[in-house]
Parts: C-alpha cells; sequence; structure tokens
C-alpha cells in the first residue's frame, strides 16, 4: 500500500514539476502571469487525442507534433500580442499586471473555442493501458512512460540550467534583464525562446495526461492552479526550487488525500498556497526574484 | 590618429526626462579617458547610453568608424564595447566562474574563453580561490574585480568603467586604480567614470567634465589637474 502510494505521488509531482517549469520559465524571463497555462495542457491532450483516435497516431509521436504546435502558438503570443509592450519601457512597466488580463483572454477563448470545436463531453483512449507489477507497485505503461518523459525534461531542464552558457543566460534575464544586456546577453531571444518553450512544455504535459485521465476543454484550470501553487512554494522564477516543490505537492496531495478523502484535495491545494504565501512568501527554499 | 568612439551632439534620458544634452566627446586608443562631475550629472546615462541600454534621442555615437547609436546591446558587445556598470551588477544566483564564462556570450568571445579565463585568473587570483562560490556572497571589492574580469572575458577593445570604486574601501579603491592603469598597459582602451575626481584625472590621458547633462571642460587630464576652478569646485581645494 505504502509502495503504491509513494509510486503515485511521484507520477504527479514529475507531472506537477513539469507543468510547473513552463509556468515558471515564462514568469521569469518575463515577469508574465500565464493563467492560460493549463488550457495549454489541454490543447496538448486533445492534439494527442485526436490523432490517437483519428489518425492513429500513436501519443509518444504527438509528444512531437505538440511541441512543435504550442511553441508556435507561444511565438505567434509573442510576436503579437507581446513584443510591442516588452520594447517599450512605459507599456513594459506595466505588462506583469497587464499579462493577467491578456493571458486571462486567451484561456477564455482557448476553453471555449475548444468546447465550441470538440464539445464539452469528456473524452479519453486507451494506450499502453496494461498493467506491469514490480515490487509490489503496480503501474500501467502510460504511467511509467509519464514519469520517464517528465523526469528527464525537468532533469534536462536542471543540467541545462547548470552546465550550458546558454542557461546561464537565462539565469541571467531571469535574475537581472538590464544586467544580462550589459553582458551581451540577446534578451529579446532568451524571452521568445523561453515562451516557446514554456508552452511547449505544457502541451507535452497535456499529450502525457491525456494517456492517464478523461480530457475535456476546461481540464486546464486546475492545471493552471496547481502550477501556480508548485511555482509560489518553490519562489517565482527559481526553476529548480520550483522542480522540486512539483514533487512536494504530488506527495502532500497524494498522501493527504489518503489519509483523509478526496473531498479534501482542493482543501489541501489551496491551504498549501495560503499558508506559503502567509509564512513564506519568497518561497520554500530560498530567494524568489524581484518583479523589475 | 581618429578616435575608437566619437560621440557628436548625443542627446538621451529616460521617457520624456532628458538627462544628457548635446554631449561630444571622443576616446583615443590605447587611452584612459575620464568623466568627472558631480553625482547625478549623467556619467551612469552617458555610460549606458554607449553599450545601447538607453537609446539616444539624436546625435551620433561611431566606433570603430560606424555609427552603432541604432544597434542592439548584444551587437554593441560583440562589436568590442564592455561596460562595467555602476553598482557591479554580477549574478548573485550564479558562481564566480559561471559569471566570468557568461561574460564570453557573444560570439567575438568564443574563441580563446577558457585562455582568457586563465588569464583573469592569474591576474585576480581571489577570483579563483572563489571560482565555485556564489557571487552574491562576496565582498564589494571582490565582485568590483569580478565585473572587471567578466568584461574583460568579451575580449573587448573599449572598457566603460562606471564609478568603478563606488563603496570600496580605500585600499580597494587604491587597486582599482591600479588595475585600470594595467589595462591600458595591456593595450585596452578605458572610458572611466568617477566621483573620486583628483585620482581619476591624474591616472587618466584626457579628462571631461560633465555637469547636468553637459560637458562643461575637456582637455588633457593634467591640464584639468591643474586647472585652478576644477581645484576649487572639484578636489575642495
Amino acid at each position: 500500500m505504502f509502495q503504491q502510494l509513494l509510486f503515485a505521488a511521484v507520477v504527479s509531482g514529475a507531472l506537477y514539476a513539469l507543468v510547473a517549469l513552463g509556468l515558471n520559465l515564462v514568469y521569469g524571463s518575463l515577469r508574465l502571469l500565464n493563467i492560460a497555462h493549463g488550457d495549454l495542457v489541454m490543447i496538448g491532450a486533445y492534439t494527442a487525442f485526436w490523432s490517437f483516435t483519428l489518425l492513429g497516431i500513436s501519443p509518444v509521436v504527438s509528444l512531437a507534433t505538440t511541441t512543435v504546435l504550442c511553441a508556435a502558438f507561444g511565438f505567434l503570443v509573442y510576436v503579437v500580442l507581446l513584443k510591442r509592450q516588452l520594447g517599450s519601457p512605459a507599456l513594459a512597466q506595466r505588462l506583469e499586471a497587464n499579462s493577467l488580463i491578456i493571458f486571462y483572454g486567451l484561456s477564455v477563448i482557448l476553453q471555449n473555442g475548444a468546447s465550441l470545436a470538440f464539445s464539452a463531453t469528456s473524452r479519453g483512449y486507451q494506450f499502453l493501458d496494461g498493467v506491469h507489477m514490480f515490487g509490489g507497485v503496480s503501474a500501467t505503461g502510460s504511467m511509467l512512460l509519464l514519469l520517464g518523459v517528465a523526469a528527464a525534461i525537468t532533469l534536462g531542464a536542471l543540467a541545462f540550467l547548470r552546465f550550458h552558457v546558454a542557461g546561464w543566460s537565462l539565469l541571467a534575464v531571469i535574475e537581472r534583464k538590464d544586467a544580462a544586456a550589459v553582458v551581451g546577453v540577446n534578451v529579446e531571444r532568451v524571452q521568445m525562446i523561453s515562451i516557446c518553450a514554456g508552452f511547449a512544455i505544457a502541451g507535452i504535459a497535456g499529450v502525457l495526461v491525456s494517456m492517464t485521465q478523461q480530457i475535456t476543454p476546461f481540464m486546464g484550470f486546475p492545471f493552471t492552479i496547481a502550477a501556480f501553487v508548485v511555482v509560489i512554494m518553490g519562489g517565482l522564477g527559481n526553476i529548480a526550487a520550483g522542480i522540486a516543490a512539483g514533487f512536494v505537492l504530488g506527495f502532500i496531495e497524494t498522501f493527504g488525500v489518503a489519509l483523509t478523502s478526496a473531498t479534501y484535495r482542493s482543501i489541501l491545494i489551496y491551504g498549501i498556497f495560503v499558508g506559503v504565501l502567509l509564512l513564506r512568501p519568497q518561497g520554500l527554499f530560498g530567494k524568489a526574484v524581484q518583479a523589475r | 590618429m581618429t578616435a575608437l568612439l566619437d560621440i557628436k551632439g548625443l542627446s538621451a534620458g529616460y521617457g520624456p526626462v532628458v538627462i544628457l544634452r548635446d554631449i561630444s566627446l571622443g576616446v583615443e586608443p590605447g587611452s584612459i579617458t575620464a568623466l568627472v562631475g558631480p553625482n547625478g550629472a549623467g556619467k551612469t546615462t552617458l555610460m549606458k547610453t554607449i553599450l545601447g541600454l538607453i537609446r539616444a534621442n539624436s546625435g551620433s555615437i561611431v566606433y570603430d568608424g560606424a555609427d552603432i547609436s541604432r544597434s542592439p546591446s548584444h551587437s554593441r558587445v560583440d562589436g568590442g564595447i564592455a561596460l562595467v556598470p555602476e553598482g557591479r551588477m554580477v549574478f548573485a544566483a550564479l558562481t564566480v566562474e559561471q559569471n566570468l564564462r557568461l561574460g564570453a556570450v557573444v560570439p567575438r568571445a568564443h574563441g580563446g574563453a577558457l585562455e582568457r579565463l586563465e588569464e583573469i585568473y592569474r591576474q585576480f587570483p581571489r577570483l579563483k580561490e572563489r571560482r565555485r562560490q556564489l557571487a552574491g556572497s562576496m565582498s564589494g571589492g571582490e565582485q568590483q574585480m569580478l565585473a572587471i574580469g567578466r568584461s574583460l572575458m568579451a575580449k573587448p577593445r573599449l572598457i566603460l568603467l562606471d564609478e568603478p570604486t563606488l563603496g570600496l574601501a580605500p585600499i580597494m579603491v587604491k587597486k582599482v586604480f591600479e588595475i585600470i592603469s594595467q589595462l591600458r598597459a595591456d593595450g585596452y582602451t578605458v572610458l572611466l567614470s568617477e566621483q573620486n575626481s583628483k585620482l581619476a584625472l591624474e591616472t587618466a590621458d584626457h579628462g571631461y567634465i560633465i555637469e547636468n547633462g553637459i560637458v562643461t571642460l575637456s582637455g588633457p587630464a593634467h591640464q584639468l589637474v591643474d586647472d585652478p576652478e576644477v581645484k576649487r569646485r572639484y578636489f575642495g581645494m
């Protein structure tokens, strides 16, 4: 029983870490509060669903198509909605607050567009749902795939930030945009790549989610909330701590629900959210970046 | 000799607030040029405008024969201009070595970056001792060494030093000025903004005095040092 819960906690933790990574990239390098983040998870989920049911394309392939699709969408949002505002000092100052409204609008459009196109019926498909047993833990192949992909991306991101000069450029932009420009980092390009990567990661998470649970046009919002809880636990803009916090939330949620009941799930998550904001607004693991 | 940096009629500021008015200034290759003047005169704004962190409203900034006043900061750094900013601006969340290697992020600096890193470690052994430490944990003087080292990693021709001694202990001030003289000896061109007017003009070849965003006096530094008006107003003598 305990091993089974532990496994469930690790799987949901990895998913939270992945979803939050995308949100944190966008917040960290652009100071934008992307509350449409969960809706990109939904887009990824539907891409995988339709590819599988209409065209018989494996979700493994959809991981790649979704990456391209969501990154292209991120690029479009950057060019059409954000580029001009980021470029003007007066508008850029207000953009962090305005981004809430911009992305709220985007979220409404995506949810209702999907609802119109695909109907609000919840959908699902079967993929790698054979159960494997090892060490007292039963796991479906799709869960193992989810865990493997999420772990590979989050660990890859950590390694990139630690060992690659482009990763340091990203950390530099997150810490101080003006200082990054001083050393010759192309700040605009880092921001553009961050938003594309952030959107793509959300889409990938959506493909993974679609393999293990039912999907609806409105499935994104709980992911947005979970991602914000995780990012705030880790400290806004602190990528590595955000990944750790994803696992913390996975553990608290899984064990909390097991010890109480499923009705306490929201109370647990929002409780953690409020508790962290009250007691450690800078994050559990250290310093959050300043909004500038 | 043609100037490496030639600024003509430059005006710049923040939005509607104009800080610099009609600034003209030249920096000869291989020299130290000092900008002196009171706090708030516009020295830092001028430095930022040269690097493109602030857009010029009018006028030209000619560097190495080409007008760069419309090009983005990263291409100016790639052209060989490096800024050691006021307040150091080292990346607190990165290690000393990551800070230094990030200094070589522009394409011009890719070749020979590791050799330059070793050279900087030889010149500043303190940085080598602390290479794995987070830059935010270092003292002000050490951070200043790091900021200078980081600028050298970009393989610059022109180094802009903005208030490099601000907030440092007297012994570190002396050390920073030794480093500045050494930079000239190593063939770099230096534009130095400094509130310590006397020390700056004694070290420099050429000087500009800036007040309220305009150049009020300029000339060979040794002449400015001896100018009675300069002595009275800036050295308190």
